[in-house]
This record gives C-alpha cells, sequence and structure tokens, in this order.
C-alpha cells in the first residue's frame, strides 16, 4: 500500500514535470469520457431509468403487428384483448386502456382535462395505488355503475389545491358528475406521463368490433416467466384468432415488449443508441491518442525504467508505475469531463422539444458520476495497460547505453503505432460519415416541402363531449358552425378542421381496397393514412387539389359516400390519372361496408419529420361521418397567435362549456417534430468534429514520432542528395499510407452504421456517394495536414547533425 | 562516429601548411577554409586555415588522432557542411553560396558518402538502398535498375539484394555502402573511417574494394586514424588539432 502511494506520488510529480503532456492527455481525455457522461445522462433518463412501479421487470405492453404487411407497434382491439386475457397462462393478469380528454366545466372557463379510461384491472396491474382514498375496483368497469374518478396528483393539487376532502365529492366531466374516489401518487405522473383523470371504462359496452384497433395494453408477467415464454404464448393465440377471424386478425400477431418500449418508442431508442454508438468511438480513438502519447513518452524513459529494472524493480512494479500515471490522468480527465457533460446536458435538454420523452429526467446523476467513475478505471485500462507493457520489458543492455532500440523491435513498435492511427482514422471516418448523413437529412427535413403552408396557421383541439354531441349530426353541425364563425372571427382568412393534422403524433391507418386497381389488376387491399375533414380545408392548408373537386357542404350522410385520395395513392392504383370517380372500400373487398366514390386527387403531405409521404392518404368529410375529437385550422394574414382570442371567443359563441386547448401554431408544430432531430445531427456533428480533431491529433503524434525515429534515415538521404520536396514527399506518402486504409476501413463501418440508421434518415440513402466521397476527402486533406507539419520539420533536419545523432 | 570537435589546447605547433597535389586536373580545392563552433561560452576551432588540393584519380587519406578534424574536413568537403572561413572550389566551382537544393545537387550528382557505421536504411532493401542517390536524381528505372546491379556486381553483394540490412554482417552492410556510393558515378567517393566498425578481416576487404575502384579510376578521399589502412592511398594528409602539418605520398614516404 505503501508503495503504491509512493507510486502515486511520483506520478503525480512526473506529470507536473510534463504540464503540456499532462494538459493534453487530460483535455483528450475529459473530450471522451465527458461526452460519454452526457450521452449516458440521456441513457440513463430515457432508457434505464426505472419507471417506478413494483416488480417493473415484470411489466410489459402488448402490441399488435402483421409481418405480411409490414407494420408493427399498433394498438389492439377490445375483442382481441379478452381473448388473450382469457386464453394465456403466462401472466398475472391484463389492462387495457384508451387515453382522451374530458370537458370540465364549474370553473370560470371551460376547461379540457386529459384523462385515461381504464379497465379496473390496469392500476392493480401495474401494481399503484391511490395516495389517498381508493383507486376504482374490479367491479366498476361494468355498465350501470355510478360514475367514479380518480385524480392525478398535479391535477388534485393544481384543482383542488391538494384538500383531502375532496374525495367523495364529485367534479363534472362532459357534463356529467363523477364521484372522486382517490387521489394517485405523483411518482405514476412520471412513468405515465402527465393526465389528470383516471376513469374506468366499461369494456364490454365499448364495442365488440375486432377490427377497431385502438386500445393500448399492459400486462404482467407471472413470477419467472420471462418476456419471450409470454412472447411465444401470445404469438400462438394470435395465430388460433387469426384462423378464427381471418377477416380482421389474418396474418396479425402480438408483440411483447418491456413496458419502458411504451414510454420511449423504437426510433427514440435508435436515435439514443446512435449516439452512444458515437461517443463509444469518440472514447476509443481519445484513448488511443493518450496511449500514443504515452508509448512516445515511455521511449523517452527507457533509461529510468532500466535504471529502476536493474535496481530490482519486476516487471509488474515498472507497469504499476505507468499504470498509476494513467490513472491519475483518467480521474483528471474524468472530473473535467463531468464539467462539461454538467454543461452540455444542461443546453442540450434544454434545446430538446416537448415530443423528445422523459426529457425531464435527463440529467447527471450520481448513476452518470458512477459510470464515468467506471469509465475513468476501463479508459486507464485501454491506454494505460499498452504503455506499461512496453515500459516493463525495457531492454536494460541498450536503455543503458543510451543506444537506440534495434530496426526490427522499432518497426514492430511503429507498426503498432500505425495501426492504432488507422484504426482512429476508420472510427473517425466512419463516425464523420454518419453524421455527414444525418446533417444531411436534417437539413432535407427543413427543406423538403411539406405538402402544405405551414406558417401562419393557427391549430387548437375540441373534444365535444358525449351527453351533448353524441349523434353525427349533432357533431357535424357543431363543428360546421365553428368552422364558420372561426373563418368569420378578426385575423381569420379562412378555417377548417381535421380530426388529424400532419405532424400529429398519432394515425389512423385502415386497410382500403380500390375497386379498380389498374396496377396490379386486381382487388387488393392496402393500408392507408385516414383523416376526416371538413370543407376548405385542403385551402386553408395550403395542400394543393390536383384534380376533381373539394368537398362540399352537401357531403352529408344522406348523400352519396365520397373521400378524397391523395396523388401517391390515386398513381398506384390508377397510373393513367383517371383516379376521380373510381371506388374505394375501408376493409377486404367482401366487406360490407359501403363504396365511397372519389371526387378529388390532392398533393402529397409529409406526417412527422422522417416521413417522406410515401403513404397512399385519404380524406373523408366529416360531413359524412362525424367526429368529436376535431382540431380547428385558422389561416391568418399575420402572426397566428394573435388571433387566439378570436377563435376561442368565436368557438365559445357557440357554447361556452366547450373546451379549446393545445392552441400552437402549426409552425411551431412542425419545427417541435423537425427540431429533436436538429439536436441529434447537432451532437453527432460536434462528437464526428471531436473524433476528427482527436483523430487528427493522432495522426499528427504518429507521424512526429515517425519523423523523429527517422531523423538519421532523412539525414542519410539528405547526404546521398534528396532534396526538401523528396523528404516532404517521403513523410506525405507516409501519412497518406496511414489515412488509405484507415478510410477504406472507416467507409466499411460507416455502410454498416449507415444501414443501421437508415430509419432516422429522411430522403438520404445510407450509402449516399456523395457524403461518402466528400466526408472521405475532407478526412484526407486534415490527415495530410496533420501529416504537412511533421513533414515541414523533417526536410528542415540538418544531415550532418541526423547522421551523428544515431 | 569518431570526430568530436575539441577546445583547441594553448599554445601551437605552427606548421606550414602542406598543399600539394599531384599534377593532374584538380578536383577539390580549398583554399584557406577554417571552422569554428559556436556554443554558449565556448568557441572551438575545429578546422584552421586548412590549405588542400585534391586531383582527378588520386586516392588521399586523410589521417590523424581522434579530434583533430578529420570529420569535419569530409563534411565539408562532401558539402555536408559549410567552412566558416576560406574557399571552398569543387570542380572548377566555388560552392560556397550555393543554396540548399544546388547543394543536395551536387551531393546527389558528384559525392559518393561511405560512412563508418555504413548509414544504410533499415526498413530498406540492399538493392533500393543502393538504388536511393538514382531515385532522387529523377533517372528511369529501367537505367537505374541497370546501374544499381552493376554496382551491386562491383562489391559482390549482388546475391543479396532482396536482404535487409539487419539481416547482413557488418563487411556486407559496408560493400553495400560502397556500392551505394559509386553507383551515381560520382566525381569522388568520400569515406569517414569505412573500416572503424569492421573487424580486421572485414576491414582488409573493404580497404581492398576501395583500392580496387581507385585502380579502376575513381577518386577516393578516406579519413582513417588507423595508420594500416593509409597505405591503401597514394597520398596522405596528416592532420592535428585542426591543422594539415603534414603529408606524405605513397611513393616518398614521410
Amino acid at each position: 500500500m505503501h508503495s503504491l502511494i509512493e507510486d502515486i506520488r511520483f506520478g503525480l510529480r512526473m506529470l507536473a514535470k510534463a504540464p503540456g503532456f499532462t494538459a493534453i492527455a487530460v483535455v483528450t481525455l475529459a473530450l471522451g469520457i465527458g461526452a460519454n457522461t452526457a450521452v449516458f445522462s440521456f441513457v440513463h433518463g430515457m432508457l434505464l431509468r426505472p419507471l417506478g412501479y413494483p416488480h417493473e421487470d415484470r411489466l410489459v405492453c402488448l402490441t399488435t403487428a402483421n409481418p405480411v404487411e409490414g407494420w408493427s407497434g399498433a394498438n389492439a382491439s377490445i375483442p382481441d384483448y379478452l381473448d388473450w386475457r382469457a386464453q394465456n397462462t403466462t401472466f398475472e393478469d391484463m389492462g387495457i386502456y384508451l387515453t382522451s380528454s374530458y370537458n370540465l366545466t364549474g370553473g370560470e372557463q371551460p376547461e379540457r382535462v386529459s384523462s385515461v379510461g381504464a379497465s379496473a384491472s390496469l392500476l392493480a396491474v401495474l401494481g399503484v395505488e391511490a395516495e389517498i382514498g381508493r383507486a376504482f375496483g374490479p367491479d366498476e368497469d361494468q355498465s350501470g355503475q355510478e360514475r367514479v374518478a380518480v385524480l392525478s396528483q398535479s391535477f388534485w393539487q393544481r384543482r383542488f389545491g391538494g384538500e383531502p376532502g375532496v374525495v367523495g365529492t364529485t367534479v363534472t366531466l362532459d357534463d356529467v358528475p363523477y364521484t372522486i374516489l382517490g387521489v394517485l401518487p405523483a411518482g405514476l405522473e412520471r412513468a405515465w406521463g402527465r393526465f389528470d383523470v383516471w376513469t374506468p371504462f366499461a369494456i364490454y359496452d365499448s364495442g365488440g368490433d375486432r377490427g377497431y384497433g385502438a386500445y393500448q395494453i399492459f400486462g404482467r408477467l407471472k413470477p419467472g416467466v420471462s418476456v419471450a415464454e409470454a412472447q411465444t404464448e401470445l404469438a400462438g393465440i394470435a395465430a388460433r384468432l387469426a384462423e378464427s377471424y381471418p377477416e380482421t386478425n389474418k396474418g396479425k400477431t402480438v408483440e411483447v415488449k418491456p413496458i419502458r418500449n411504451a414510454v420511449v418508442d423504437d426510433t427514440a431508442r435508435l436515435a439514443v443508441a446512435a449516439l452512444a454508438a458515437a461517443v463509444g468511438f469518440v472514447l476509443l480513438i481519445a484513448c488511443v491518442n493518450v496511449a500514443n502519447l504515452l508509448l512516445s513518452r515511455s521511449m523517452t524513459r527507457r533509461r529510468e525504467f532500466a535504471i529502476r529494472a536493474t535496481l530490482g524493480a519486476r516487471r509488474w512494479r515498472l507497469a504499476r508505475q505507468i499504470v498509476g500515471e494513467s490513472l491519475i490522468l483518467a480521474l483528471a480527465g474524468a472530473v473535467l469531463g463531468v464539467v462539461l457533460a454538467l454543461w452540455g446536458v444542461d443546453l442540450l435538454v434544454s434545446r430538446l422539444p416537448d415530443i423528445v420523452p422523459r426529457r425531464e429526467e435527463i440529467a447527471v446523476n450520481w448513476q452518470a458520476l458512477a459510470f464515468t467513475l467506471v469509465l475513468a478505471l476501463l479508459t486507464t485500462l485501454l491506454f494505460g495497460l499498452p504503455p506499461a507493457l512496453q515500459a516493463s520489458r525495457v531492454s536494460l543492455h541498450a536503455a543503458l547505453k543510451g543506444s537506440a532500440e534495434s530496426t526490427a523491435k522499432g518497426r514492430s513498435r511503429q507498426v503498432g503505432r500505425d495501426t492504432l492511427a488507422v484504426v482512429q482514422m476508420a472510427m473517425a471516418l466512419a463516425l464523420l460519415i454518419c453524421a455527414g448523413l444525418m446533417v444531411k437529412s436534417f437539413r432535407w427535413q427543413q427543406s423538403d416541402p411539406l405538402g402544405f403552408e405551414a406558417r401562419q396557421a393557427l391549430t387548437m383541439r375540441l373534444r365535444l363531449p358525449s351527453p351533448r354531441y353524441a349523434s353525427t349530426a349533432q357533431q357535424v353541425s357543431f363543428i360546421e358552425q365553428a368552422v364558420d364563425r372561426v373563418g368569420h372571427a378578426p385575423g381569420v382568412t379562412s378555417a377548417a378542421a381535421a380530426h388529424i393534422l400532419p405532424f400529429d403524433r398519432s394515425g389512423n391507418y385502415p386497410r382500403v381496397t380500390a375497386e379498380d386497381d389498374a396496377a396490379e389488376g386486381v382487388l387488393r387491399p392496402s393500408i392507408v393514412g385516414l383523416a376526416v375533414v371538413t370543407p376548405r380545408y385542403f385551402e386553408t392548408m395550403g395542400i394543393p387539389l390536383l384534380s376533381g373537386r373539394d368537398f362540399a357542404a352537401d357531403d352529408t350522410s344522406s348523400g352519396q359516400p365520397v373521400v378524397i385520395v391523395n396523388e401517391r395513392y390515386a398513381r398506384r392504383h390508377w397510373p393513367a390519372g383517371a383516379a376521380v370517380g373510381k371506388r374505394v372500400k375501408f376493409g377486404e373487398p367482401d366487406a360490407a361496408g359501403p363504396w365511397f366514390t372519389i371526387v378529388g386527387v390532392v398533393g402529397n403531405v409529409r406526417r412527422s419529420a422522417l416521413d417522406e409521404g410515401k403513404l397512399g392518404y385519404m380524406y373523408v368529410p366529416h360531413g359524412q361521418v362525424g367526429g368529436a375529437y376535431m382540431a380547428i385550422v385558422a389561416r391568418t394574414p399575420g402572426d397566428p397567435l394573435a388571433a387566439t382570442s378570436a377563435v376561442q371567443n368565436a368557438i365559445w359563441e357557440i357554447d361556452p362549456a366547450q373546451a379549446v386547448y393545445e392552441v400552437r401554431s402549426l409552425e411551431d408544430i412542425v419545427a417541435n417534430d423537425v427540431r429533436a432531430w436538429g439536436v441529434v445531427a447537432a451532437m453527432m456533428s460536434v462528437f464526428a468534429a471531436v473524433a476528427l480533431t482527436l483523430a487528427s491529433a493522432g495522426v499528427y503524434g504518429v507521424m512526429s514520432y515517425n519523423v523523429s525515429r527517422r531523423t538519421h534515415e532523412i539525414g542519410i538521404r539528405l547526404a546521398m542528395g534528396a532534396r526538401a520536396r523528396d523528404v516532404l514527399r517521403l513523410v506525405l506518402r507516409k501519412s497518406l499510407l496511414l489515412t488509405l486504409p484507415g478510410v477504406v476501413a472507416g467507409v466499411g463501418l460507416a455502410c454498416g452504421l449507415g444501414q443501421a440508421l437508415k430509419s432516422l434518415m429522411y430522403k438520404v440513402a445510407p450509402f449516399d456517394p456523395t457524403t461518402f466521397v466528400c466526408v472521405s476527402l475532407l478526412l484526407v486533406a486534415v490527415a495530410m495536414l496533420a501529416g504537412y507539419l511533421p513533414a515541414r520539420r523533417a526536410t528542415r533536419v540538418d544531415p550532418l547533425v541526423a547522421l551523428h545523432s544515431e | 562516429m569518431s570526430e568530436v570537435a575539441k577546445v583547441r589546447p594553448g599554445p601551437q605547433v605552427v606548421v606550414e601548411p602542406v598543399v600539394r597535389g599531384n599534377g593532374g586536373t584538380v578536383l577539390l580545392r580549398l583554399d584557406g577554409v577554417s571552422k569554428v563552433f559556436y556554443t554558449d561560452e565556448v568557441e572551438t576551432h575545429a578546422l584552421s586555415d586548412v590549405h588542400l588540393e585534391i586531383h582527378q584519380g588520386e586516392y588521399v587519406s586523410i589521417a590523424g588522432p581522434s579530434g583533430c578534424g578529420k570529420s569535419t574536413l569530409l563534411s565539408i568537403l562532401g558539402l555536408l557542411d559549410s567552412p566558416t572561413e576560406g574557399a571552398y572550389m569543387l570542380d572548377g566551382q566555388p560552392v560556397a553560396g550555393l543554396s540548399v537544393q544546388q547543394r543536395a545537387r551536387i551531393r546527389n550528382r558528384q559525392v559518393g558518402f561511405i560512412f563508418q557505421s555504413f548509414n544504410l536504411i533499415g526498413d530498406l532493401t540492399v538493392y533500393e538502398n543502393v538504388e536511393l542517390p538514382l531515385t532522387y536524381r529523377g533517372m528511369p528505372k529501367g537505367e537505374r535498375k541497370q546501374r544499381t546491379q552493376q554496382a551491386l556486381d562491383k562489391v559482390g553483394m549482388a546475391h543479396r539484394v532482396k536482404h535487409y540490412p539487419a539481416q547482413l554482417s557488418g563487411g556486407q552492410q559496408q560493400r553495400v555502402a560502397v556500392a551505394r556510393a559509386l553507383v551515381g558515378s560520382p566525381a569522388i567517393l568520400l569515406a569517414d573511417e569505412p573500416t572503424g566498425n569492421l573487424d580486421s578481416q572485414n576491414g582488409e576487404a573493404v580497404m581492398e574494394l576501395l583500392a580496387e575502384l581507385h585502380r579502376g579510376g575513381a577518386t577516393v578521399c578516406m579519413v582513417t586514424h588507423d595508420e594500416r589502412y593509409t597505405r591503401y592511398a597514394t597520398r596522405t594528409v596528416h592532420l592535428f588539432d585542426g591543422r594539415i602539418v603534414d603529408e606524405t605520398r605513397a611513393d616518398e614516404g614521410h
């Protein structure tokens, strides 16, 4: 122990004696460790941190998928849920729910409250109990029972001032009084998201349509049952259901995933994984740099080690001394890295849009600090071990005589360093290419036409309470009036409504069969996106009408069913351009529903930052199908938010109890989605820039060492008549020889990574040749520059001095 | 390397400088050449007022004790260093004021170096080492190959072309160095203690090789502190404390 302290003390003294070396090594490690700590904070906050449910490892979410049709992660229908629940043996229980909202009345203004309509089993499955009062029991999700509700902690605090006596009183939701049973714990909101009210919903009354997949399901596995076992069993049940109900369930299966997958989707997971891989590369490059620095330094300390060995130091003792110095460097790097991470995480989180899941949980916490410490120890081994081994193998005779090491030995060490430099170049290039692809993708996301005009448009949500707007006619009447009044409100040039807007994070994707499928020659249903819209929606949104007509006021339930399709759907099914007049039907060819006539074709619209508008899309008139959940869009000549009051008042003139919520400009909705990818692209770019800088410094270091090692040789060459340019060429050729294998390996690595990141890219191929070529040339140029500086020094070698230097 | 410039000791024996050739065409001519090395507080006179002519076809040996300035003199002759004072004419042309590039060109075309420690490049094969001066001359590959092969034949190392220096004995390495020195058909071969790192048998063999090259018409200037090898030279110039103090001709003795 005493000798270890001595080693550390001596190590500190040696590092203090070489402040330049120490500073470079510490900063290099700080960049690598700091980047990893920052990204770990994201990984931990978004992916690893427990949601707070008891025995969370047994909680899973269940979604449906259809491998044949190529979709997954979809919600389930109630009949499927009931069958899964009844037939399985691997689950303790399952719960089903639907998120929605209510109009809360009784205050100064009607307020929209978000709600979870859940089966009575859901809270039990999650293991959540009320903090005050009780949650709803097993018989309270049956029809005919008294209306009851459980409040979330934040809603209870906000609306009722945290008054415990609220239990047993009533709250009016959608004009109906609900008895408050209890208040849920605060921790649930972190795990679940912010919902105000939980109400039981009567499963058996909510619909027996097996094709209506709108519900989300959680399950709790029995102790000792794995996710894979549950998956296998439910896949078997799904296969039986597919046989029994081919019309709705053909090809459909079940996906069982850990509950955290329900909170952070696969795309966000992949983005975080990509960032984690990127910083992993940065750290490896940093470690290689520091290892090279230490290798060079240990060469200058050969004599010191030889003397120590002569005096009886054993190999492991010499190695320990170097490892001790490495540990000091790593810990110093870790401290500085944590400072960088604290600053970086704060900066990044403040720039993340609110759509990023679990955003508020991203922080440099004690887990991140523990991770940093582990990382520091790991990096010590990575960069400290090779020099330590080299130092412990010092040749006593040669070192004490002060003579150079043998050519063969020197060559093998040089090969080792060259290999490390090549690895650095490869990793830096792969990272640069991926960052290039992400930046290009982000630029496309920003610049590619949306298919609609996002500027100067105000949007807001309405959910018509069911008691007063239960029928389609009531819903249609209200929305017609609302659109009309909003359209005539001050500062509004036109208005319309739709149940789903572009860049909404949800959607309806029914199967639709085209009547005259000229492209295929047969009737074949396909998945399309669906939106219910009012007349003038396309005009208000700025979506071009390419042929046919817009919906009209007389497109009502008593008229002929009509639809408008987007250009992509029309081209796919009627390439000759005669879509207008053709008919489509929801469901399979033999489904009982009516045929809808296509009356118009409109332009394609992007639905999210990553959506290229490739999906066929269909619009149905609100006048024919109704809908209680609608978004109002108001086109304004100037700042859309300036028209907020006018639009809200226009709606409250019709129904003062109607809640209006999520008032935002359309431009903000789009920017919010795209911005998240901007942050990912920016982070990738910063990491790639750090990687490039470190790798260039690595090449510079290797080339500098190379020139130092070859000073004698350069002297010989100069004596033989070599000119400055001959020497320059000699050194630069070496630099190129390091770079080219790095480029080849880096391009190969980037091909693999690009393929893995494919689903995060917009309109950019994973093997985008422009990015690959430009970034590779950039790397070569930077590497040649890094090699040029030592090369210039080589040209100034004095042959006389060099020949005497051996 | 053998030569270390020393601080000139106190009073000097004043000896008339010997500046004498063999009467043929003058290839090298030094007039009053001095070389002083300056360090922080010490001024070291490595050469003082050296006058020397070397004629074409001569074999001149520069002899003297360690530290007398032999290698400094050879470095100046080979344009690896410049005199502090005095003039140096090579093949009738003054070399003072030549640019770095011009000096490199002259070294490449007119001078062949043979060093005590061989100075072969460890990462290059025997063939590549010998070919090196021709590469810097920009000679076409075919011609380079032919001349390299001839040079290696001349020193008896043609069978080791693919070997690396580390795979050869000291004597063999020096033969390769000789081949490299003569491959460009230089005006003069400058040998700095060519036998210093060799045993006596290999040393004799290398000296025989140089003598043979001389008999074939080469001009050779060799630095040695080993009196045994001065007998190969046609003329021996004796250096002491940076000055030429004596000259011996093979045919006339001391």
